[in-house]
């Protein structure tokens, strides 16, 4: 997959393009209006994440570009503001999704393969990790071929895991993944234990390997060491 | 006190002393004045008599205001006056007369001519000067009272009109602080002085709003740096347990950070009423749903919820707005609850209520509602949750309260309090 990532912050851009490198997405960047508007005259991307506070342009007018040159280019938008306005405008010019700063690169990850699912594989593709395969159009997950019975939240931590596989996330994110702005009125994370403790105990009763890993005081990684 | 209070009062203070004195003086001069005048009288009257007897006219008495007698033997002439009291058969009392006695030679005779005249008492004529004082003073009263009453009505209606428009103004309003002209210089300085600090302070303060606003966008992005390079710096697989400790605890701290500013960023929002979509909302509807989504954190503490919702409360506002104050009241009372607590919503025509069990807070209620104060110093709430949720009551003109009932914690909104 082909993404063109449109920052202005420097550093905010290495570590994007490093992350999603690593995930092995094919980056191309930007760092203003005028490359971005060069690249994609020439390019085609299958998806494009925009910070649209650019110095030297709106962002907005570069999804409107976009729209007109390959109808299907994904849009991430990046914002500084949170607001609701400029969310509902990007998302109204065509934008997929909207992610503000400052953001967990898990989050973004995830974001990403959620758009990609959608755009390009229509929902139909299956995502697998040793004997563990999820079907995200139906929101269902085997183990060894055996249907697991998920809740809501469990089967999501599942597939935010398995999608940021291989590398370690922080509770925070993955709290802010599952609850959004509600995590503002938690006082402590016990709450995240017992989905994961319920996860792990599904899986390994379905006869799935264990894992799940706990970075002591930091978070969680899914990965077969 | 008014100050035309202050003033007539200061008036009639020194208008009766004034008078008081007047009654005084009128009083000793009309004394010496009568006093002078009945003496000269006298002593005309003598004149003429003396003048007649020297014509050889005789002379009839007439007691006891003229007796004229003629004394046997040598006597020298005299002149004598004084005071006597005297019965006077015909007003049938004793009345105070002036008495002139002279003794002198006419024609070789010597006469002795006593004249009297009945002299004005003070207290014939004190009581009048009194009441015509009392009279004059009664008039000022009333030709004060009018002349305030017109005063204030009219020379005063500006500046009252004015004090009315100040005390309605506000800074978040649109428009310059609008005075009316009375005409009057003083006034007139005054609305100047006063149109001109507004703007001043205005000016102020929307520009620190302006610099809230950009000071939080500005610093998204180097925190967003901050972020992601700790975030990659954890992937590093050498990293021992203390240092990812360590880095964990500046992600959290970061991330802090930004919740900090979001909020803030929000309040200045919503103070700049930025928020200006305007939908019709159903209170319970959005309860409901707002109620949902916090389902989990609900679940994971064990809080019984108990509602009581009337249906079709409807609210005309931006729908972030009311779910931003939604969020933030349940919320709070979620995690200021205790496990196993109980939450109870009451919503009608009138209010919402929120009630929770919880411990007892270490701020004082009415502090709630202002901006870093935490109901917990430690806790990692940053106090804006209710500041925030104030500020979007105060825009749509309802009015938050916190109280505390028997351990149950209430927050309570009335609608429609004041007028928007």
């Amino acid at each position: 997959m082909k993404i063109l990532i449109i920052e202005d912050e420097r550093d905010l851009l290495d570590s994007i393009v490093s992350y999603l490198k690593g995930e092995g997405f094919l980056c191309e960047q930007a760092p203003d209006y005028l490359t971005a508007e060069d690249k994609l005259a020439v390019h085609e991307y299958d998806l494009v994440i925009l910070d649209i506070t650019l110095p030297d342009g709106n962002g907005l007018e570069l999804i409107k570009n976009i729209k007109n040159l390959h109808t299907q280019t994904g849009i991430l938008i990046i914002s500084a503001k949170n607001s609701l306005d400029d969310k509902l405008k990007g998302l109204d010019f065509g934008a997929d999704d909207y992610i503000t700063k400052p953001f967990h690169l898990a989050e973004l990850n995830s974001r990403i393969n959620a758009i990609n699912r959608r755009r390009n594989l229509q929902g139909k593709e299956r995502l697998t990790f040793h004997e563990i395969e999820i079907v995200t159009s139906a929101k269902q997950v085997y183990v060894k071929g055996e249907e697991m019975d998920l809740t809501k939240k469990e089967y999501e931590l599942l597939l935010y895991l398995i999608i940021n596989k291989n590398r370690v996330i922080t509770r925070e994110a993955v709290a802010e993944h599952l609850w959004g702005d509600q995590i503002d009125f938690v006082d402590n994370y016990d709450f995240i234990y017992t989905h994961i403790k319920n996860l792990r105990r599904k899986i390994r009763e379905k006869g799935g390997e264990d894992y799940l890993k706990t970075v002591y005081g930091m978070g969680y990684k899914f990965t077969e060491k | 006190m008014k100050l035309l209070q202050k003033t007539s009062r200061i008036y009639l203070v020194m208008s009766s002393a004034i008078l008081i004195l007047a009654g005084l003086s009128l009083y000793c001069l009309m004394t010496a004045f009568f006093e002078d005048e009945i003496t000269e009288k006298l002593y005309i009257n003598k004149q003429r008599i003396s003048q007649k007897l020297a014509n050889g006219e005789k002379i009839t008495n007439l007691p006891p205001v003229m007796k004229i007698e003629i004394l046997s033997g040598n006597h020298a002439s005299k002149l004598i006056i004084n005071d006597t009291t005297l019965y006077d058969p015909i007003e049938k009392e004793s009345e105070l007369f002036k008495e002139l006695i002279s003794i002198e030679n006419i024609n070789g005779e010597t006469y002795r001519i006593t004249l009297r005249q009945m002299v004005l008492e003070p207290h014939d004529y004190i009581g009048n000067i009194g009441l015509t004082l009392g009279g004059v003073l009664a008039l000022l009263f009333m030709g004060l009272y009018l002349i305030n009453h017109y005063i204030s009505k009219n020379t005063w209606k500006p500046f009252y009109q004015n004090l009315e428009i100040l005390k309605s103004y506000s800074l978040e309003k649109e428009q310059p602080i609008q005075l009316k002209d009375s005409g009057i210089t003083e006034f007139k300085e005054l609305n100047q002085a006063i149109c001109k600090l507004t703007e001043k302070i205005k000016t102020d303060y929307q520009t620190l709003k302006e610099f809230t606003e950009n000071a939080s966008h500005e610093m998204q992005s180097p925190l967003s740096v901050l972020h992601t390079k700790l975030e990659e710096t954890i992937q590093h697989p050498e990293l021992s347990e203390d240092q990812l400790k360590q880095i964990n605890k500046a992600l959290v701290a970061a991330r802090q950070l930004s919740r900090l500013n979001h909020s803030l960023l929000l309040l200045a929002k919503i103070e700049n009423r930025q928020f200006s979509q305007a939908a019709e909302i159903d209170m319970a509807e959005a309860l409901t749903n707002t109620l949902k989504l916090f389902e989990d954190l609900t679940a994971t503490k064990n809080i019984t919820i108990e509602k009581s919702l009337e249906n079709r409360v409807l609210v005309t506002t931006d729908p972030l707005l009311v779910n931003t104050l939604l969020s933030n009241l349940i919320g709070n009372a979620i995690k200021h609850n205790v496990s196993n607590g109980k939450i109870r919503i009451e919503l009608n025509n009138n209010m919402l209520k929120i009630g929770n069990t919880g411990p007892t807070l270490n701020s004082p209620p009415d502090k709630m509602f202002e901006r870093f104060v935490k109901g917990v110093p430690s806790s990692r709430s940053l106090g804006l949750g209710l500041a925030i949720a104030k500020k979007i009551c105060e825009i749509k003109g309802w009015k938050i309260s916190y109280n505390l009932y028997n351990e149950w914690h209430e927050i309570r909104i009335l609608f429609g309090y004041f007028k928007e």
